[in-house]
């Protein structure tokens, strides 16, 4: 059990890394657009997406 | 309604319209050389998917050559040099502010038309705040160019910059994301110390060691989750107490700060219990809610600069010798002539100096029929020339215009807006006070009963009252009502919307743009010559030949009647009278009585609207009568809103004539017509001042002000992005029906809070006794604070309406004829 006093030290440092990632990404506009690239992975494509026939009942909010 | 709706933007299609584009070898109807333009334009670049992807119709396109010309302008080197910057490889960056953009269909084809031009390297399309960055050479592709391209598949594009607000704004955002992943991670990590920690005593096989190793990491994982996330809370509360209030940050911060200092306590002295993970979790979902709702208030403000947008960047100066140059309009000085050319809009306060035009002032007054002016008369900055050139002397520039003072008369109206005490911040506060009372009491008490036992007893008075239900009853509450609300096209960007809506008593409408659609319609033809004539049946048509080539708003109530056989030559404008041509060998007159047929001494008749005479040579055939035309659910919302016990008034910066018959129409008794925009703030204080809670509804720069005033603004989807940035609630859909539906939601709401609130105290009045008895275990206080927490919690999701099946129900039922008209003019 004394692999904890290791392993949990090093958990921390993971997880200032993780912190550190997310302020980058804050940092370069990563979470300036919520709703494109929801929708844009949809859109590249063309074959294989088939969007409904009713366009009005299903519409995306915004 | 049996004309087929244009493929591309879903107006309907004139009778025999040449114009048509041909997608997978089928020809589709198209409704005018715009929509031809840029259907074309799409085809061609490989792009028809974005029909197959697109789940809204774009706007009509508006495409003329002199709009493209007109941005030109932008290769001036002074404004490039303003918006254009060059990075290190010599690649050329920009934000561009994108109109038009629907849905992610519009952002998937502006990528790829754009990526596909000749020296663009990247194009990115962020669709919530409708920019676009770009990267590319600028050798290879002039800006101007660049704009044109945008223009070419129907959007509008303007260079972007933010201003010292939006700044603000977009930090603001930054930090509360930030702090909102340092909670989210530290209060996970705490939890999963805290658990481990609680099972291992529990089973009483921890050894001490172990246990001081996760009691001192739960201790480091919480502590930048209390000092750096909950920041915001000790510094409002601060703020709060500096300004002898109390508020729901003071209970807040009080839980999280005693609970923190009690727990650091109990670490370092090994007495009492630990709350470190109870503590980071709450924090977290605080800041959740706080972050969902500034999301959604920033994202009104994100069309861009308002005021920028409204004027243009450049003008077109003339020196001594009336050479022409194009200048940033910045650089104008009182004194200077500008050239004004049809189409455009003005950039500054001046006064014309030669050249006779009308001027459509719709963004100052709300009236959308143009004002003609002549040499001597005062014309707006933000105002657009309409039929012929100006030549205006400046007088005024920058924050000295007319527009400019506007927004600052908004800013002063927001700055001065009655605040709406909510329910639940006058509960906090006695609760608060009450809370406090009562642990100083228990703290004596003990004191003299017992004092080693006296602190403990104390905290967990305030650990057992810790307002978590009550801090979540209101939260929770306006987040179910908002959401439903916004899935129905209503979205409110400020806190206290719901509850004003439940309170109002008085809502104000603006006419144009709001209760009408702010466009004339072609109402009635009233036939004076010959019956037996074979062009009564044409008149319509007739007109509508006459005014092909017009862009005056009049004009485009007669695009429906356009017949193609019939065709005008020798078309001439007569600024403020009329317009003349000739067809099939007769010339024909449309305007103003005394313009068309002055020798006949015909006099309008006497009803509302405007009246146009046609005549044929000299013989007067017909008069047409064009109104404006009501929404189509107006009177059915205003029979809603009297059900509801509202008093109705009509303020309108509109003629008297206009206003007057409308609200008769509609049976609107308290109206008032050519208000303008300090007077519309005027009536509204005298309500105020009468004790009335009002909503103002409106959609121009003129009814900025007092929607910046009223206790609850509504501007409407396709108003002005600076009515957008004033109102606190927007109507996506422009369907009015949803004014009275958000009041009965936000009245629900309030009594959902109610509930929510006397649950939550309810429970706390419980524990109270019990635990200044000091009888409450730690694992009982969790128990019951967890429980009274999602009570509040479930009772708030009841105000989620059956949603989908209702907006399927009337969607189905809506015409899909009437629909596209809406979603062309937002």
């Amino acid at each position: 059990m004394n692999i904890l006093f290791l392993l949990i030290p090093l958990s921390l440092i993971l997880l200032s890394l993780a912190i550190w990632a997310f302020f980058w990404a804050v940092k370069h506009d990563q979470f300036e657009d919520l709703e494109g690239p929801a929708y844009s992975i949809l859109f590249d494509d063309e074959d294989e997406v088939k969007k409904p026939k009713t366009e009005d009942s299903d519409k995306p909010e915004k | 309604m049996t004309q087929p709706s244009c493929f591309h933007c879903g107006e309907p299609v004139p009778d025999n319209s040449p114009y048509q584009v041909t997608i997978k070898q089928e020809p589709q109807p198209l409704c005018c050389p715009g929509c031809e333009a840029v259907a074309n334009a799409i085809v061609h670049g490989g792009l028809e998917s974005y029909y197959k992807f697109r789940t809204e119709l774009p706007p009509r396109p508006e495409l003329s050559e002199e709009e493209l010309a007109e941005l030109q302008i932008y290769d001036t080197p002074e404004l490039l040099q303003e918006f254009v910057s060059l990075n290190e490889q010599g690649m050329a960056e920009t934000t561009l502010a994108i109109d038009g953009i629907t849905c992610a269909a519009c952002a998937w084809l502006i990528e790829h038309q754009i990526d596909n031009l000749e020296g663009v390297e990247r194009t990115a399309v962020n669709l919530s705040a409708q920019r676009a960055s770009l990267r590319w050479d600028i050798n290879k592709l002039p800006f101007s160019k660049l704009l044109a391209e945008f223009k070419s598949i129907g959007y509008g594009a303007q260079p972007w910059q933010a201003d010292e607000q939006q700044q603000k704004l977009q930090r603001e955002q930054k930090t509360a994301i930030r702090r909102l992943i340092v909670a989210a991670i530290g209060s996970m990590q705490a939890m999963m110390f805290g658990v481990a920690l609680e099972a291992g005593m529990l089973e009483n096989y921890m050894q001490q060691e172990f246990i001081l190793l996760f009691m001192w990491m739960s201790f480091l994982v919480t502590t930048p989750v209390v000092l750096y996330s909950a920041w915001p809370f000790f510094s409002s509360a601060a703020r709060e107490l500096r300004h002898k209030r109390l508020s729901m940050d003071v209970p807040v911060s009080l839980a999280i700060g005693l609970g923190y200092t009690a727990s650091v306590w109990a670490l370092v002295f090994g007495v009492g219990e630990l709350h470190f993970y109870a503590i980071a979790m709450f924090t977290f979902f605080l800041l959740f809610g706080r972050y969902i709702e500034m999301r959604t208030r920033h994202k009104i403000g994100s069309g861009g600069n308002a005021l920028h947008d409204l004027i243009p960047q450049a003008a077109l100066l003339l020196d001594a010798d009336d050479n022409e140059e194009y200048v940033p309009s910045r650089q104008l000085r009182p004194g200077d002539r500008i050239l004004v050319k049809p189409g455009h809009t003005l950039p500054v306060d001046g006064v014309i100096l030669s050249g006779h035009s009308s001027v459509n002032e719709a963004t100052m007054t709300g009236e959308y029929l143009p004002v003609s002016c002549h040499p001597g008369h005062q014309v707006l900055a933000g105002t657009q020339n309409i039929d012929s050139p100006l030549i205006v002397e400046v007088e005024k520039i920058g924050q000295e215009v007319r527009l400019a003072s506007i927004a600052r008369l908004s800013d002063r109206a927001l700055a001065e807006k009655p605040r709406i005490e909510t329910l639940a911040n006058r509960v906090s506060q006695y609760f608060v006070a009450a809370i406090l009372l009562v642990s100083v009491t228990v703290f004596t008490v003990w004191l003299f009963l017992d004092p080693a036992r006296a602190f403990w007893v104390t905290l967990s008075v305030l650990v057992v009252t810790c307002p978590c239900a009550l801090a979540l009853a209101t939260p929770t509450a306006l987040a179910v009502a908002n959401a439903t609300l916004g899935r129905q096209g209503v979205l409110i960007t400020r806190g206290h919307v719901l509850e004003g809506l439940a309170k109002a008593t008085h809502i104000i409408f603006d006419k144009t743009g709001t209760l009408t659609e702010g466009r004339l319609e072609l109402k009635e033809v009233r036939w004076l010559a010959n019956p037996d004539d074979h062009r009564k049946q044409q008149a319509a048509a007739l007109a509508a030949a006459l005014e092909t080539q017009s862009e005056h708003p009049i004009a485009r109530a007669f695009t429906a009647s356009r017949q193609e056989a019939i065709k005008a030559t020798d078309i001439q404008t007569v600024t403020g009278q009329g317009l003349s041509g000739i067809i099939a060998n007769q010339t024909y007159h449309l305007g103003r009585a005394d313009f068309v047929a002055p020798d006949s001494g015909l006099l309008p008749p006497e009803e509302e609207g405007q009246w146009l005479l046609l005549a044929a040579g000299n013989e007067p055939l017909c008069w047409f009568r064009l109104s404006d035309q009501l929404r189509p659910d107006t009177q059915a919302m205003l029979d809603e809103l009297h059900s509801l016990d509202m008093q109705v008034e009509l303020l309108s910066g509109d003629q008297e004539g206009a206003v007057a018959s409308i609200a008769r129409e509609l049976n609107i008794g308290n109206f008032r017509a050519s208000a303008t925009p300090e007077m519309k703030l005027a009536r509204l204080r005298e309500l105020q001042a009468e004790g009335h809670q009002v909503i103002m509804v409106g959609d121009g720069v003129n009814d900025v002000p007092v929607l910046a005033g009223a206790q609850v603004s509504i501007a409407m989807g396709d108003a002005t992005d600076l009515a957008k940035t004033s109102a606190d609630t927007l109507l996506l859909s422009s369907r009015l029906i949803r004014i009275p539906q958000a009041i009965q939601k936000a009245r629900k709401t309030r009594m959902t809070i109610a509930q929510n609130l006397s649950i939550s105290l309810g429970y706390n009045l419980m524990a109270l006794p019990a635990a200044a008895m000091g009888l409450i275990p730690p694992w009982m206080a969790a128990l019951g604070m967890t429980s009274s927490s999602l009570l509040v919690v479930f009772n708030a999701l009841r105000l989620k309406d059956k949603g989908n099946e209702q907006r399927l129900s009337e969607t189905s039922s809506r015409s899909s004829s009437t629909n596209p008209q809406q979603e062309a003019k937002a």
